[in-house]
């Protein structure tokens, strides 16, 4: 593999010699890739109206310059299509808010990385999912749009695990964590709409995340005990969240969002509900960890009570969404706890299968 | 074949030199940047004992930050407009601390103020790619074993001690 002189790659005419050497180079992780070549790049870029040269912000932890053209050839070699492209720049620029801490979220030991969730009528123009096994496998946008991501913050930002990206296990999630809401099947309005976004917008949210963790409860059928059940859950000694202003995401699935829903809870109360309940017991945390956060000035324990440590700082700061089939779970996502979810409104017209996407707005 | 290549320039900020250390360290007035992770009391306390003892430096000011966040502009600014000569950044014992510490002390050094980090063996690596990212190539780090955060007292004054020593080699 040749750079010439214009800034190119000259590389074999075989798509596996390219993932090859792409591979060898450092640029991917680990999965073929498909070659960026020139026309593949152009028609990522035109399926949105920014410049290829406009930078939608500069990358931690080493400050790449995000270009348009770097996120789409980046895009390409993750198998992304075009029509993906204005959620993959609307997640870059949402990671770029201050808010997000992705400095922090590139460096860190701890295995969080940007989940992506996707609300409003795209959802349905591309394809995703936020049904049965809307975490895992088989959904082409989901796994092209995560990686691209991934892709991105290593080549762009100059992530490198164990050079410059320093997290101690990694987790599963860095692949690709891509999910749709599921909306339709959700007693409460929406998360867009919770955060002032309408029915009719797309949105794309991001929030450091740790991978998912399943709440199996088949036998609640009250509030109260299911409560219990994802409180239980939600509230342990070694997550971020406990203490330290965490952002815990409660992904619930329908059926136990029926079972909140039918005795009168709403999204609202249910913040409060995890704010005054979902903590760790004082007596069961170990002293030394008591002590430092105890000690810490960003730490607020004047919140700490009879109940225990919260796993939030205030009710606005635990996420409730509804994802997921049918069957009796729901889903904790911990997160980085040293951030706050950030989302954009991707620029959309309408779903038209098999036609060109159109982007609305250069937003 | 052509394709477009995946990664960009990373050095692209304007750099500038690590602001000039004072000509004598003793008599010196000394400021501490505390990001409160386990032992980064301890090290810095016994860092500055340590130059009180050895060179006779003052202690100025003692400021804390977050962890894993950036420093809060009052504090940078208590830092910038006090009469400290020289700041001491700890502890930068992992990912996303050492970031935040080498992210601070640029922005001291951009501000006039002469800085050292001092972080874990572990993590010189990244703290040195990131001050050259943030524009402060030559940024004093300060190495210390790796790992700070489970040492008992004893263990950190001997990381104290060679820090002291390595501090003191910047004054000849």
């Amino acid at each position: 593999m040749q750079k010439t002189a214009d800034g190119f790659l000259e590389v074999s005419s075989d798509p596996m010699e390219v993932s090859d050497a792409f591979y060898e180079a450092g640029y991917t992780d680990g999965l073929p890739i498909v070659p960026p070549t020139p026309a593949r790049v152009k028609a990522m870029i035109e399926s949105q109206l920014r410049p290829a040269g406009s930078v939608i912000g500069r990358l931690p932890p080493r400050l790449g310059s995000a270009s348009i053209e770097a996120v789409a050839i980046n895009s390409v070699m993750a198998g992304a299509r075009p029509e993906y492209f204005p959620v993959i720049i609307g997640a870059i620029e949402a990671m770029l808010d201050p808010v997000f801490n992705l400095l922090g979220v590139q460096a860190t030991t701890h295995p969080c990385t940007p989940l992506l969730v996707v609300s409003g009528p795209i959802r349905h123009a591309l394809k995703m999912n936020g049904g049965y096994n809307a975490m895992g496998e088989g959904n082409h946008a989901h796994a092209t749009i995560g990686r691209a991501i991934r892709l991105t913050l290593r080549n762009v930002g100059g992530a490198v695990p164990g050079s410059t990206d320093m997290v101690t296990h990694g987790t599963p999630a860095r692949a690709g964590f891509v999910f749709a809401e599921n909306s339709e099947e959700s007693p409460f309005p929406s998360f867009a709409e919770s955060q002032g976004f309408s029915k009719t917008d797309s949105v794309v949210s991001v929030f450091a995340s740790e991978g998912p963790h399943n709440i199996n409860d088949h036998s609640s059928n009250t509030a109260k005990s299911l409560l219990q059940m994802l409180c239980g859950t939600v509230a342990t000694s070694g997550s971020n969240d406990l203490g330290r202003g965490g952002k815990p995401l409660i992904v619930l699935g329908p059926e136990h969002a029926d079972i909140l829903a039918r005795e009168g809870y709403t999204r609202e109360s249910l913040q409060k509900y995890f704010f005054e309940n979902a903590r760790f017991p004082l007596e069961m945390l170990p002293e030394d960890m008591h002590e430092w956060l105890r000690k810490r000035s960003d730490v607020d324990s004047s919140l700490w009570n009879k109940k225990g440590i919260p796993v939030a700082n205030r009710p606005e700061d635990v996420f409730i969404m509804v994802v997921g089939g049918k069957g009796r779970h729901s889903v904790y996502i911990p997160s980085f706890g040293f951030t706050r979810p950030a989302w954009r409104k991707v620029p959309f017209l309408g779903s038209v299968e098999g036609k060109p996407f159109t982007p609305a707005c250069d937003c | 074949m052509l394709v477009h290549a995946p990664t960009v320039d990373f050095v692209e900020v304007e750099s500038q030199p690590a602001r000039p250390l004072p000509k004598k360290l003793g008599g010196m007035l000394i400021g501490v940047l505390n990001n409160q992770k386990p032992n980064a009391q301890p090290l810095l306390e016994n860092v500055v004992a340590g130059l009180q003892r050895g060179f006779d430096v003052g202690k100025a000011q003692w400021n804390l930050k977050p962890p894993n966040l950036p420093t809060l502009e009052e504090e940078l600014r208590a830092l910038e407009k006090g009469p400290a000569q020289l700041i001491l950044v700890a502890s930068a014992d992992c990912g996303s601390c050492t970031s935040w510490c080498v992210h601070d002390a640029v922005v001291l050094e951009k501000r006039g103020k002469p800085v050292m980090v001092l972080a874990t063996e572990s993590f010189l690596k990244m703290a040195r790619a990131e001050a050259t990212a943030y524009g402060v190539p030559d940024l004093r780090i300060i190495p210390i074993p790796h790992p700070l955060g489970d040492a008992d007292l004893e263990r950190v004054k001997q990381y104290a001690e060679l820090a002291v020593k390595t501090i003191a080699g910047y004054f000849p």
